[in-house]
């Protein structure tokens, strides 16, 4: 649900004062923004699977649960479509993710974060690992204002090396939490 | 405060005028919206020889609101104060000092000792320091705590000039 003013919406503050009476609707949109306020707006997405990262080229983790707020469900502002995050509420989106691998790979990896709003070469976030062992899990995260109506996140995975391709076993995780509108 | 249905309380639909009481109760939401919510900000690990899953223990508090943290006892923990359950932001930025080899280094958030909820590696060269950062979001309850765990290749390494926070950030349903 969104943030709206019940003033504007049900009844004119000229007309409260004259009729020195609050509706019931005026009492709904008050609670409904307080409801909205205390639960806002994030979402948790997971994915159960092992996919295979191909070297060199840009693999947007797929993910095949999530979980969101109650506000999110009851505008339908963040769902998963495809193995995506789908994104309906414009503002500023604080979002994140990381990667955890059970056993050890080499670099160079990166990971980071993409948006239709803020999209390579731009990411949200990016984050390169280069060693040459060792490498179990990496995590970034950044905001981007969110301008279209429709968006989508995705968290990414790719290494620089034309010849590198890794597994990535369950355990990424992807989440995000609005902020707010613009200032 | 967690959320009370001012509706519940006494709605404005069963008068023409609002009710004494369920003003009260939203000018009580209202106040909480606008005021310091729970969350810690934990400063200075110090001297901490780290090998395998080291939970790090934080000895002075930047701030602590409702009380997640003691410097202390169960020092290595944020706790979730009793009417605080929800969703919580949680992050921390950890610096090793290297011991003069070139090691993973990782940094992990753990919940209740058992489910690693941000993982993070980093390795840096020999003789430089490491520095490393992970944050995430995360429904917890009341009691939950969350801990810093970090590994390094060696033994002789410290984590020095690094921070540890959560803040609550919605009821989380």
């Amino acid at each position: 649900m969104p943030i709206y003013d019940p003033l504007t919406n049900v009844m004119p503050l000229a007309s409260m004062v004259t009729n020195a009476v609050v509706g019931a609707s005026l009492g709904d949109q008050i609670r409904d923004n307080l409801v909205a306020l205390y639960d806002g707006w994030w979402f948790r997405a997971s994915r159960s699977t092992t996919t295979l990262m191909a070297g060199a080229v840009v693999t947007p983790f797929e993910f095949d649960t999530i979980s969101v707020s109650a506000s999110a469900t009851a505008d339908g502002s963040v769902t998963l479509s495809s193995g995506d995050v789908i994104l309906k509420k414009t503002g500023l989106w604080l979002l994140g993710g990381h990667w955890i691998n059970a056993s050890s790979v080499a670099g160079p990896m990166v990971i980071a974060i993409g948006h239709t709003d803020n999209i390579a070469p731009s990411f949200i976030c990016e984050y390169v690992n280069d060693a040459t062992s060792g490498i179990t899990g990496m995590s970034c995260s950044g905001v981007v204002e969110q301008t279209s109506a429709t968006a989508t996140a995705q968290l990414i995975f790719y290494s620089t090396s034309s010849t590198t391709a890794q597994t990535g076993t369950a355990g990424q995780i992807f989440w995000g939490v609005w902020m707010g509108d613009r200032p | 405060m967690p959320f009370s249905d001012p509706n519940s309380a006494q709605n404005p639909a069963t008068g023409l005028v609002a009710p004494h009481g369920w003003g009260t109760n939203v000018d009580a939401s209202f106040n909480f919206l606008r005021g310091a919510k729970a969350g810690c900000h934990l400063t200075s690990v110090v001297g901490t020889a780290i090998t395998t899953d080291t939970v790090l223990p934080w000895a002075t508090e930047l701030y602590d609101v409702n009380g997640c943290h003691d410097n202390v006892t169960n020092n290595s923990r944020i706790t979730v104060p009793s009417g605080w359950a929800g969703l919580w932001f949680i992050g921390a930025s950890i610096r090793c000092t290297q011991s003069g080899t070139s090691t993973p280094f990782t940094i992990k958030l753990v919940v209740n000792a058992t489910t690693t909820i941000c993982q993070s590696v980093s390795v840096g060269v020999s003789l430089f320091e490491n520095q490393h950062a992970c944050e995430t979001i995360y429904v917890l309850a009341a009691g939950d705590y969350v801990e810093t765990w970090i590994t390094n290749g060696t033994a002789r390494s410290t984590a020095v000039a690094s921070r540890f926070y959560a803040h609550w950030l919605h009821s989380g349903v």
